[in-house]
């Protein structure tokens, strides 16, 4: 997918994260539809295009949300630094694998999330787990398998093998 | 030369991570910092305008089907009743909400909230209220049920509140009977305790848990909530005290912003 596509897909996926996805929220936990254009970008381009672009998704998210500025920033910076120890090839293995992909990395970003926003509180890290971060990396790659059934799948497919 | 390039090359996303990593944290310790509150607050103006435009297309969307509704009534009698008893709620409310604020010694601003956000266990709600309307940071915010929490962050039209049950709420709160103080916090799944209360007070179930007013940011005698269980604590030093806030901040629709000075 060229550079001028995954724009238009982050346009896309920023309008649907602010003002849809408050709208699919259950008990407090809603999919977070930026992390998975992290993990697609991560995963299409090299890791050092996945770490810049987490960053700056992240930073534009911490201004347009309410809480502290900087954690979705950190979170969304590790996640697109880590998509690649995921896979290494093309994301295009089936949705089964894309899905499980979002999951790893939604854990690992949920935690950071909620770990920085409860530092200094007494709430408990498994009932943190277990109560938001669990569910909420499930909740995301539920909806990063709808995605993928939805896109066409050449979005999926590497840039590198693209340009060729 | 050419092998310390590609040496360099290698650690490129590794110095990137750290830069990035060291950007964000000092992001991190920048939220007090005044320029970057600004920033952060015309950015919320961004979004607030954005969702009121939104809050209010679902609002003439509803006064659509609300004219529907008016007109089947006639042939609907049902329905009718249905719709009348809807009014009269809505109506008790405004009346409470109008009793408030002419009872209330405080100056307040009304707002209604226009969206809410939740990510773990923060939460938060935006209003349409904010500097031009006399708001500042730390105001509280209350309705006429009580306390609903205080202002997090400001922006020229529009506020972030931060309700009572975000996980970082915290307030000077004592038992309204005999004045015993203690700090009022959200808990674990959905609970609130009333903490460091000594265990030879005398709390009892159905006490009513009012603001100190031992804190520059909230007056006295705001009402939280009731006492719904009393227990030890397992340090066996304090109370253990739940409480049941008078306020539901997910349901909230209408709030007061206490202004600074008094009338």
């Amino acid at each position: 997918m060229t550079n001028f596509g995954l724009l238009i897909l982050f346009l896309f996926f920023f309008v649907l994260q602010l003002f849809f996805i408050p709208l699919l929220e259950i008990k407090g936990i809603k999919p977070d539809l930026l992390l998975v254009f992290v993990i697609l970008v991560g995963l299409q381009r090299e890791r050092f295009w996945g770490t810049l672009v987490g960053f700056f998704v992240g930073l534009l998210q911490d201004l347009f949300c309410t809480g502290f500025l900087g954690v979705f920033t950190i979170a969304k910076t590790i996640s697109g630094f880590l998509v690649r120890a995921f896979s290494e090839k093309s994301v295009n293995n089936g949705v089964l694998n894309f899905g499980g992909i979002v999951f790893a990395i939604g854990l690992i970003h949920n935690f950071l999330v909620d770990w920085i926003s409860a530092w200094g509180t007494h709430v408990s890290i498994l009932i943190m787990l277990f109560r938001f971060v669990i569910p909420g990396a499930f909740y995301t790659a539920v909806l990063a398998m709808i995605v993928y059934e939805l896109l066409p799948k050449n979005v999926f497919r590497q840039y590198e093998y693209e340009s060729r | 030369m050419l092998r310390w390039e590609t040496h360099l090359h290698q650690l490129r996303d590794y110095i990137l991570l750290f830069l990035l990593l060291s950007f964000s944290l000092i992001l991190i310790n920048l939220n007090s910092n005044p320029q970057v509150r600004w920033l952060h607050g015309f950015s919320l103006n961004l979004i607030g305008n954005l969702q009121n435009t939104m809050h209010f297309w679902g609002k003439v969307r509803q006064l659509e089907n609300e004219n529907d509704e008016l007109r089947s009534r006639v042939a609907d009698l049902t329905y009718k009743n249905s719709l009348m008893q809807e009014a009269y709620l809505s109506n008790i409310r405004l009346r409470n909400l109008l009793k408030y604020k002419k009872s209330s010694s405080f100056k307040l601003v009304t707002a209604v909230v226009i969206g809410q956000n939740y990510h773990g266990f923060s939460h938060a709600l935006l209003i349409n209220s904010g500097k031009k309307q006399g708001l500042e940071e730390k105001l509280p915010v209350l309705s006429s049920d009580g306390l609903v929490g205080k202002i997090a962050l400001i922006g020229s039209h529009y506020a972030v509140v931060q309700p009572l049950d975000d996980v970082n709420f915290r307030v000077s709160a004592m038992i309204q009977r005999n004045r015993v103080v203690g700090i009022f916090t959200p808990g674990k799944s959905g609970k609130y305790f009333l903490n460091y209360v000594p265990i030879q007070s005398n709390v009892k179930k159905g006490d009513v848990v009012v603001t100190s007013g031992y804190s520059n940011v909230f007056p006295k005698g705001i009402k939280i909530g009731v006492v719904t269980q009393v227990g030890a604590a397992k340090n066996k030093l304090f109370k253990k005290i739940e409480v049941t806030p008078g306020v539901q901040t997910e349901r909230v629709e209408n709030v007061f912003v206490v202004l600074k000075k008094a009338r």
